[in-house]
């Protein structure tokens, strides 16, 4: 256990399940996802068995198990983009990319990921990758977007 | 975002604004809260939106360039943050006001437009580009032949109380909240009233919930204050999470202290010294919004021991949301704070008799708090000559879809659909005629164009069996395919559904596979797979009223609602889905055919090329041919052409 996680842990009182989620979601914050051995530890922790910690944690959107590709796909699934057609770029991205939400690409480049309304569907349909925003996307941008990852 | 510490001079100046009967009588606290309003300014002062929406524009470079300008012509500047509008449209939105003169906003602004934009209003002109209107405050001479900004189509008809400060205050500092009044409310509450005559304010205010059920309010406040506990807890959900609506991130990010007077005031009034803010982990924006509104509500005494001695405690704390629709039902938000899977459980007891941990909690979403300093600073009168009877005050709604003008409006209850489309919305966007609304996200249901004259009210509603739901209005045009907009829907809620009731888990994916299966182009299929398609859309209807009847939680319960409403108004559509297999659209994906208009093909090759699918022969400078066959109607033939050659069927 890195001292960092060791602090982390300490700000949270030990063995109260309520805290369960905010511990996950500072650790996720930190390394990006969620490795197996810190849910033995979260576990061991909160004195609750790890089984539950997976429970709740696969429940919700927000966690990941796995680290993501190098370049991270996020697309918005809030109406407003879908009714900008925002499903032409789903399943161009995934031909693009031959993988499903929630997957990685072989070569750990790409993954893929889709998500509620980011919030500027005056701009539809939009994406991120890393964080960052493309708009009005076509699947011809989509695909120069792509070979401009590759490139790189 | 950083919060800028306090001087004890400001610090003092506030706690007058706050707390002195009249502030308007003390020539000091006057002038303080006319500087802080800004509506007396020493030097030109820009004001930037920066909210969600804003977020994908190059705001850095806009903030730049006003820096740029300012060193170039040795001219101060002030940058200064401020919310949203609720004109989402024409974002970034930017005001800029000289000294002595009333603010312009305008929109959209490249960085690029800066300098020429400062320039000219510099010398006193007024360029006329891209301008929304001129706000004028007191004090201030208003430009000549501009426009206020209350007469733009977009906001000349509605009625704003909750976001009246949207976009006119700087939402990461607690000053300009109390310039404007703010805190006043709940200083004067706590000091001189007690929280049952509060209590009788709300009930007379006749104050309904905002999220979709439009439970009487004064019925939950009631409850959670009359049950015996040592603890009892305010919960703000500002857990959105609709897919289709984002008035409530607006708003927050526009102006976080207003939802914390009303957590504070709903707090006071049942005797909770706890209050819990959901909102969702990715809405970050909203979450350092919140933050930093907290820590300098903490600062400034209002959250802690002893409040503004008053003898009253109040702790808020924010938690972050991991993300799950679900958790917009009550019981699933306290199963989530609980730490646990965000699973709905059955009621009674209802969250304001036993909610979190057992203790009585209100739980509400952020529109029905924001209302409550309305409320008892105007008291319940006031507050109920906007709406109508039977639903009292104003409501958000979210504009999004096919319209021209988009973004969050607020107005009373009562007014018609229609008036927020086309005077507010602007109609479409391209002029296309209009086919529905669908209001309410994926609980919500269908409306059509012959019914826009319907009044936006919660009795209304329930009458006439439809939906407000949390208030996402999405306008649909002929280009939009609704059979596929519910097919998205039913695989947000297949995604979505906890898992507890099985006719919510399972039933939206059958529901999702029949419309997969009906929005698909035909393939060689065995007779059997064929009669397997028809029992499916057969007996589509029969399972969603199974799904309908007998799930535990509103999100299973409402699921079905654009697919009953939808089979219903679109009837010869979903035939010609099922029949023709062929969608008047062309929005799903699979069932669009392509033809090469052999006048125009010039046998260019790039589609040949660009095909993924092999599925286009032809040789150079020779008109191409598709081979239906292959095609999977992915469209990339048709986007790559540029002669126009690739004709939709």
């Amino acid at each position: 256990m890195s001292t960092e996680f060791v602090d982390l842990l300490k700000k949270f009182p030990a063995g109260r399940r309520e805290n369960l989620i905010p511990i996950l979601q500072e650790f996720q914050d930190l390394h990006g996802f969620i490795p197996e051995p810190a849910v033995a530890a979260i576990a061991e922790y909160l004195e609750i068995p790890a089984v539950k910690i997976y429970s709740v944690a696969t429940f919700y959107n927000e966690f990941r198990f796995n680290a993501g590709g190098r370049y991270h796909f996020q697309v918005c699934q809030g109406i407003g983009c879908q009714v900008d057609s925002s499903e032409r770029i789903r399943s161009e991205l995934g031909r693009l990319l031959e993988i499903e939400p929630g997957e990685i690409t072989g070569d750990g480049w790409f993954s893929l990921e889709w998500v509620p309304c980011l919030g500027v569907c005056q701009e539809a349909p939009v994406l991120s990758v890393n964080g960052e925003l493309y708009a009005k996307m076509t699947p011809v941008r989509l695909k120069e977007l792509v070979d401009k990852f590759r490139n790189r | 975002m950083e919060t800028p510490r306090m001087s004890e001079e400001l610090r003092d100046g506030l706690l007058g604004l706050v707390t002195h009967q009249q502030p308007e009588s003390d020539q000091a606290l006057r002038f303080l809260g006319r500087t802080l309003r800004r509506e007396r300014i020493e030097t030109l002062t820009v004001f930037i939106d920066r909210t969600t929406p804003t977020t994908i524009y190059s705001i850095n470079l806009i903030e730049e360039a006003v820096k740029q300008w300012s060193v170039e012509n040795q001219h101060p500047s002030e940058i200064v943050e401020t919310g949203c509008l609720g004109l989402i449209s024409v974002e970034p939105v930017v005001g800029i006001q000289v000294p002595g003169r009333a603010r312009l906003y305008y929109g959209p602004v490249e960085p690029t437009d800066i300098a020429g934009m400062l320039n000219a209003i510099t010398k006193q002109v007024v360029p006329e580009e891209n301008l929304i209107g001129q706000m004028v405050m007191a004090g201030q001479q208003p430009w000549e032949d501009i426009p206020d900004w209350k007469k733009h189509p977009f906001f000349i008809n509605q009625e704003r109380s909750v976001t009246s400060l949207n976009g006119v205050i700087n939402p990461c500092h607690i000053s300009d909240y109390i310039a404007w009044g703010g805190y006043r409310t709940f200083y004067n509450s706590i000091r001189n009233y007690s929280g049952q005559e509060l209590m009788k304010l709300i009930e007379q205010s006749g104050l309904r919930g905002r999220s979709g059920s439009g439970f009487l309010a004064s019925v939950k406040w009631a409850k959670a204050a009359e049950t015996t506990s040592d603890k009892r807890y305010v919960l703000c959900n500002a857990d959105e999470s609709d897919p289709g609506g984002y008035m409530h991130r607006i708003l927050v990010e526009s102006n976080p202290h207003l939802i914390l007077e009303g957590i504070m005031l709903a707090a006071y009034i049942i005797g909770a010294n706890h209050a819990i803010i959901y909102t969702r982990s990715r809405y970050r924006m909203a979450v350092k919004r919140i933050q930093c509104a907290l820590s300098q509500a903490r600062e400034f005494g209002l959250i802690g021991q002893d409040i503004l001695h008053s003898g009253f405690t109040l702790d808020i704390q924010l938690k972050r949301g991991p993300g799950a629709f679900v958790c917009g039902e009550e019981t699933a938000l306290i199963s989530s704070l609980e730490g646990k899977r965000g699973s709905p459980r059955t009621r009674p007891p209802y969250p304001a008799t036993s909610g979190l941990f057992g203790k009585p909690t209100l739980i509400h979403n952020i529109e029905t708090l924001a209302q409550v300093p309305m409320i008892i600073g105007k008291g319940p009168d006031n507050y109920r000559q906007l709406g109508t009877p039977g639903s009292s005050g104003t409501k958000l709604f979210s504009l999004s879809g096919k319209i021209k003008r988009l973004g969050v409006v607020e107005v009373p209850f009562g007014t018609s659909l229609g008036e927020v489309i086309n005077s507010m919305g602007g109609g479409t966007r391209n002029g296309r005629p209009a086919k529905a609304v669908l209001l309410g996200g994926p609980s919500g249901k269908f409306i059509p164009v012959s019914k826009f004259d319907i009044q936006l009210d919660l009795d209304k509603f329930n009458e006439e069996n439809l939906v407000l739901g949390s208030g996402s209005i999405v306008l649909l045009d002929d280009e939009s395919c609704p059979i596929n907009l519910t097919k998205n829907m039913m695989d947000f809620i297949r995604q979505e559904s906890c898992g507890k009731c099985i006719p919510c888990r399972d039933g939206s994916k059958r529901i999702m596979e029949v419309l997969s299966l009906i929005s698909s182009r035909s393939t060689p299929e065995n007779k059997y797979e064929a009669l397997d398609r028809f029992k499916g859309v057969t007996g589509v209807l029969e399972l969603a009223e199974v799904m309908q009847s007998t799930s535990l939680c509103g999100l299973g319960k409402c699921a079905p609602n654009p697919l009953i409403s939808g089979m219903e108004l679109f009837r010869e559509e979903l035939e010609e889905h099922v029949f023709d297999r062929t969608c008047r659209a062309g929005v799903c994906l699979n069932m669009r055919s392509f033809l090469v208009d052999p006048v125009a093909c010039n046998g260019c090759n790039l589609c040949f090329v660009k095909c993924p699918e092999k599925a286009i022969i032809g040789s150079p400078r020779q008109v191409h041919y598709i081979v239906d066959d292959l095609c999977t109607g992915c469209g990339k033939c048709f986007d790559v052409c540029k002669f126009n050659a690739i004709l939709v069927n």
